[in-house]
């Protein structure tokens, strides 16, 4: 389960706003802000049971996140060989593994 | 005997000044409608603005002069209107307008006549001279019409999100909602003529009522509604383009199915609106359809920075326009 995002905060916000503005409003006319304040509660309810509902997303760490904007650089991935933490060679970062090539090439 | 009396001259004035105001108010406030049609490249400005033009003018085919009278008899008591408080209450809604224009704010031309003419009153007797209710229906609707507009302008665009939403072919969805702008930017239009141009019919009605031309109770006279139409329709031809581009594009990007829904939206507003009797801005209408629209993808799609300025400029209008009126009619107070 998701969990209620800002945009059905705001149209709850905005029905409660309507309903403020019933008192001072002719009463000929107090049907307006009763229709949009119902119809502001639909869509509040509406999106909120969207977002409860939505296919939650695994949520990202925080460092993976300020990697990915770029404000902070990932760490070298840096281990000795024959060490059982080695990762498979698909996840050695590109330019270690373009480092390494160019090092068998000088040797 | 003179022909023609110093009032009756003091009155072709006013009234002159009176569609001047009318002029200004299709200048800076009818380039909203057409902000979104030429924002989503449906019509070239020029056409757009003929477009615009035309339904401001047709709309006193369709609508009745409800407006006009909640202008001439429901915001200043009688027996305070003269020509002079009107001539002041003008002044200070031009040069409100022109303020606003400058910095390319879309404010209402609608609330800086409402605000110039409670200042030029209050210039003349007091707090006394407004009338609450009148006032109090007004300033409801400052708040309601934004919002009618936006939840209206949402559900729409969410009605035609779930309809068409397994379509592949997005250019020819595009191609239909393109001519459906046409049809919306016309029906906004017609409420903008409907709305607005009615705002002046109720100075003028006023100004009649004050100089014994009119009974309070009278229709507003043929000649009036046709000028009001025509100086408005050529305010919008001549067209505000600095505020064209607030509205079109600085609020939230806007594709022409957006465009569609804001304008269907704020044009539902604005029937209401005139239905009703109730003055209300234009710009606040499309404003909200405009908000409503981009909330159906996220509120993030909105910039909050612009809209809050349109916000603050909305806040201002009544008071700044009170202010200017108030000093423009202080002349007339010191030389009686």
């Amino acid at each position: 389960m998701g969990r209620i995002g800002r945009r059905a905060v705001f149209f709850a916000v905005i029905a409660v706003v309507c309903l403020l503005m019933v008192w001072p409003t002719p009463p000929d006319l107090r049907y307006v802000p009763y229709a949009l304040a119902g119809l502001a509660t639909f869509w509040a309810v509406m999106v909120g049971l969207d977002d409860l509902f939505a296919p939650v997303r695994p949520r990202r760490r925080a460092a993976e996140r300020l990697i990915k904007r770029g404000v902070i650089s990932a760490p070298p991935v840096t281990m000795e060989a024959g060490s059982p933490l080695r990762p498979p060679p698909a996840q050695v970062p590109r330019a270690e593994r373009t480092e390494a090539a160019s090092t068998k090439t000088d040797a | 005997v003179p022909l023609v009396s110093g009032t009756d001259v003091a009155l072709v004035i006013v009234v002159v000044v009176a569609l001047s105001f009318d002029f200004f108010n299709g200048f800076h406030d009818a380039a909203n409608s057409i902000a979104t049609v030429v924002s989503t490249r449906v019509l070239k400005p020029v056409v757009a603005v003929a477009w615009a033009a035309f339904f401001n003018f047709i709309a006193f085919l369709i609508f009745g002069t409800k407006v006009a009278s909640t202008i001439a008899n429901d915001v200043v008591q009688q027996n305070v209107l003269s020509i002079s408080v009107i001539f002041a209450g003008l002044i200070g809604a031009i040069a409100w307008d022109i303020v606003t224009w400058l910095f390319g704010l879309p404010t209402s031309s609608s609330h800086a006549l409402i605000g110039g003419m409670a200042g030029a009153a209050v210039a003349k007797a007091g707090w006394g001279a407004l009338i609450a209710s009148g006032l109090q229906k007004i300033a409801v609707f400052i708040v309601l019409s934004p919002i009618f507009g936006l939840l209206f302008g949402f559900t729409i665009m969410m009605l035609v999100l779930w309809s068409f939403h397994r379509v592949r072919r997005v250019d020819l969805l595009n191609k239909g909602f393109r001519r459906m702008q046409l049809v919306s930017a016309a029906a906004f239009s017609l409420g903008h003529g409907g709305n607005d141009a009615q705002k002046t019919m109720g100075i003028i009605l006023a100004l009649l009522i004050a100089t014994n031309h009119a009974d309070a109770n009278t229709a507003v006279p043929l000649w009036v509604v046709l000028s009001a139409h025509t100086a408005i329709a050529l305010g919008t031809l001549f067209g505000g383009w600095r505020i064209v581009h607030t509205m079109g594009s600085k609020i939230t990007k806007l594709q022409p199915v957006g465009g569609m829904s804001a304008e269907t939206a704020a044009a539902g507003a604005l029937f209401f609106a005139t239905h009703a009797g109730v003055p209300v801005s234009t710009t606040h209408t499309i404003t909200g359809g405009i908000v409503g629209v981009g909330a159906t993808h996220r509120l993030s799609a909105v910039r909050w920075g612009v809209a809050s300025r349109v916000v603050w400029a909305w806040v201002l209008t009544i008071p700044g326009a009170f202010l200017i009126a108030w000093l423009a009619y202080l002349p007339f107070n010191l030389f009686g």
